[in-house]
């Protein structure tokens, strides 16, 4: 049985655990502070590369991103990313590989693939706002890019029309935690985005509302159904096993894609115009100088 | 602590303008200890014929007397309160008289049609020293559910505050060939099918960017999409979003408009997210609630608007999750600040001053939708003021 390298940060704990039990053996290189799991973990991918490792899986971003998968690949072992890799423009690691080693977790989130099959009911009309909130923020610039990335993409395919302005705004606490970004879209027709990304850590639990000509449609990620009233009157929501990126994670293992189920490319970009190494870029702009940046 | 004016305090209601809420005051009035309607007035030479018998009406229907000249209302000694409902054309100067009559005011929503107007009605104010209260914008739900949110200081540093709130009204129907984006730099809102949106629904939101951020610095908006044919047709404004920065770089955004019958089980959504450096709050204004599904209410929504208002200006069909909240606009606590203000000389929760700025940061959202660019604050006047 071969072994696992699993990059995560601490909030992702729960998805560790998840892969303990659908992958079997396993090495963490947790990015900053070490989660709460009991597993081998190793400091830096050079450090968890051994003999026996056959599969590495980044399930957040970290400064050394595109290096470790370069280096993974140069080791034979076979990478998948939930989320973009900086600098693949131009050192091809995506072109270059049989699958695509890069995905978007929220095309797994069951509340968006329910509500993008209402929307694409004749009822629902035109898209003219689509709001999207998530998590993502606390990592700084990268943990915030691929989730500004996973927002924009995601707000294409369920507008459904194409883009022809998008304006970035950033603020944040610190250079390295606390980032809090906007995107402001608007579509060929006049239709709206507004993607916003918080200072929280989980970039895949998402709030969204999508209203079109025939109504609206609305996901809520605290709306897991079940709550727990404690003893000191406190009152918290349960936490769904239905997370987007643990329905990744499974779809990785079984199928190998990083990009599955294979719905069609975001509809609202040219992604040669505008890719995740521009956002990234604008993005590290915006958060040094405070100002508004057109994308679009 | 003394009141100062022992009586109740006498209301004159300017105008019932069917643009305007002058028609859900009337019962804060009548039904608080502190305040009973004296009179209704409007300059009748001025205004048509539908508005003139609504006006009358009104006076019968109160029991009140109808004065057909707004300087003779002012001259009455039983005035202490103007309560304006006129059109938003007329409420500058109106307040401005008021003002200079040495009333108290109470407008609904907008000092005037231009920054212009508005700079004036804040002059005039702070110029006749008397208390003016824009009840619309901070005394809602939404602001009642948030206060406490940041007040707490869970949140941490507060980054970020952004407000989807849209009327479910009107009934959407398919769109032809549109207009360019209609600028709003003369003032003109209403047409008689329609209401600029982003200013209509976007000030209750622009209310909550201003409770929960600092100066706004910097706006650029979207819009162009459409709900209603009578909108496309005049490239006016059904629903659009703006972002907004300020002084320190936090950031807000909203998107406002009037959306259609039946597409929201409440009304239409009213819900805030608050980013803060430690934690994000989605607050609800139309929750708690109960959920409501009498058949005869689906039924209702699924029928056409009534067809002398056809985009739900004043009429509207049972809501499916009815907020529990009793005040939901915030009226009646509105009325109590204002009251307590008159009483106690306390400054309000919201000064026209701030409803000035409301309508500034909605004006730079419009120039920036109408010219593709950002708009940076304060914008240019016309007018010098002081």
């Amino acid at each position: 049985m071969t072994t696992m390298v699993v990059v995560a940060s601490a909030a992702q704990a729960k998805h560790v655990r998840h892969l303990q039990r659908v992958a079997g053996n396993l090495t963490v290189v947790w990015c900053s502070k070490r989660g709460k799991v009991d597993v081998d973990h190793a400091a830096s991918i050079g450090d968890a590369i051994t003999p026996g490792v056959g599969q590495a899986l980044f399930l957040a971003p970290t400064s050394t991103l595109s290096a470790d998968v370069a280096r993974c690949r140069q080791s034979g072992i076979d990478v998948r990313v939930a989320g973009p890799i900086p600098g693949d423009r131009d050192m091809g690691l995506n072109e270059a590989a049989a699958q695509p080693l890069w995905g978007e977790p929220w095309r797994h989130d069951g509340q968006w693939c329910r509500l993008l099959t209402a929307r694409r009911r004749r009822a629902f009309g035109v898209g003219v706002f689509y709001r999207r909130v998530s998590g993502g923020g606390s990592g700084g610039a990268l943990s915030t890019w691929w989730a500004l990335w996973h927002g924009m993409t995601e707000s294409a395919l369920t507008l459904g029309q194409p883009f022809e302005q998008i304006r970035l705004n950033v603020t944040r606490v610190a250079p390295r935690r606390g980032w809090h970004a906007t995107l402001h879209i608007r579509s060929t027709t006049g239709s709206s985005a507004l993607v916003g990304v918080t200072p929280q850590p989980d970039a895949d639990l998402v709030d969204r509302m999508l209203v079109g000509t025939g109504g609206s449609l609305t996901t809520q990620a605290t709306d897991t159904g079940s709550v727990l009233i404690r003893r000191d009157a406190t009152i918290q929501p349960i936490d769904s096993d239905a997370h987007p990126l643990s329905a990744w994670i499974d779809s990785v293992c079984q199928t190998g894609h990083a990009m599955d189920p294979p719905v069609p490319p975001a509809e609202g970009f040219e992604t040669r115009a505008l890719g995740p190494d521009d956002l990234l870029t604008a993005l590290r702009r915006a958060g040094r100088d405070g100002k508004t940046i057109d994308l679009l | 602590m003394t009141m100062t004016h022992p009586e109740p305090y006498g209301v004159l209601l300017i105008s019932f303008s069917r643009h305007s809420h002058q028609r859900n005051f009337v019962s804060l009035y009548a039904g608080h200890p502190r305040t009973h309607i004296v009179a209704i007035a409007d300059d009748d030479a001025t205004i048509d014929d539908d508005l003139r018998q609504l006006n009358r009406l009104w006076a019968q229907r109160l029991d009140v007397p109808y004065v057909p000249s707004v300087k003779d209302a002012l001259a009455r000694d039983d005035v202490d309160i103007v309560s304006i409902g006129h059109d938003i054309e007329r409420r500058s100067d109106l307040a401005q008289q008021a003002a200079c009559a040495g009333k108290h005011l109470w407008i609904d929503k907008f000092l005037g049609a231009t920054i212009d107007e508005c700079d004036a009605v804040v002059e005039a104010v702070d110029d006749a020293g008397i208390t003016a209260i824009v009840p619309s914008y901070a005394y809602g739900s939404l602001l009642r559910q948030v206060r406490p949110i940041l007040e707490s200081g869970a949140l941490g540093e507060l980054l970020g505050c952004h407000v989807d709130l849209h009327f479910a009204k009107g009934k959407p129907r398919p769109v032809g060939d549109r207009l360019p984006f209609l600028h709003a730099d003369e003032g003109k809102w209403k047409y008689p099918e329609l209401k600029r949106e982003l200013l209509t629904v976007g000030s209750y939101s622009v209310g909550l960017l201003q409770s929960c951020l600092g100066s706004a610095a910097q706006v650029h908006g979207t819009g162009g999409g459409f709900f209603f044919p009578e909108h496309a047709d005049r490239g006016a404004d059904d629903f659009a979003c703006i972002t907004l920065v300020d002084e320190a770089g936090h950031l807000g955004t909203l998107s406002a408009g009037r959306v259609g019958l039946g597409s929201n089980p409440a009304g239409g959504p009213c819900r805030a997210w608050l980013v803060g450096s430690e934690a994000t709050a989605m607050v609800d204004a139309k929750r708690p609630a109960i959920e409501s599904y009498l058949i005869e209410d689906v039924r209702a929504l699924a029928q056409p608007p009534s067809s002398n208002d056809w985009m739900g200006w004043a009429t509207g069909t049972a809501a499916l999750h009815p907020p529990v909240d009793d005040d939901p606009a915030g009226l009646a606590t509105a009325l109590d600040d204002l009251v307590q203000s008159l009483d106690l000389q306390t400054p309000l929760q919201y000064q026209v001053a701030e409803a000035r700025d409301n309508m500034e940061i909605l004006l730079a959202g419009y120039q920036s939708i109408a010219t593709g660019q950002e708009i940076a604050l304060p914008l240019a006047r016309r007018k010098k003021t002081r």
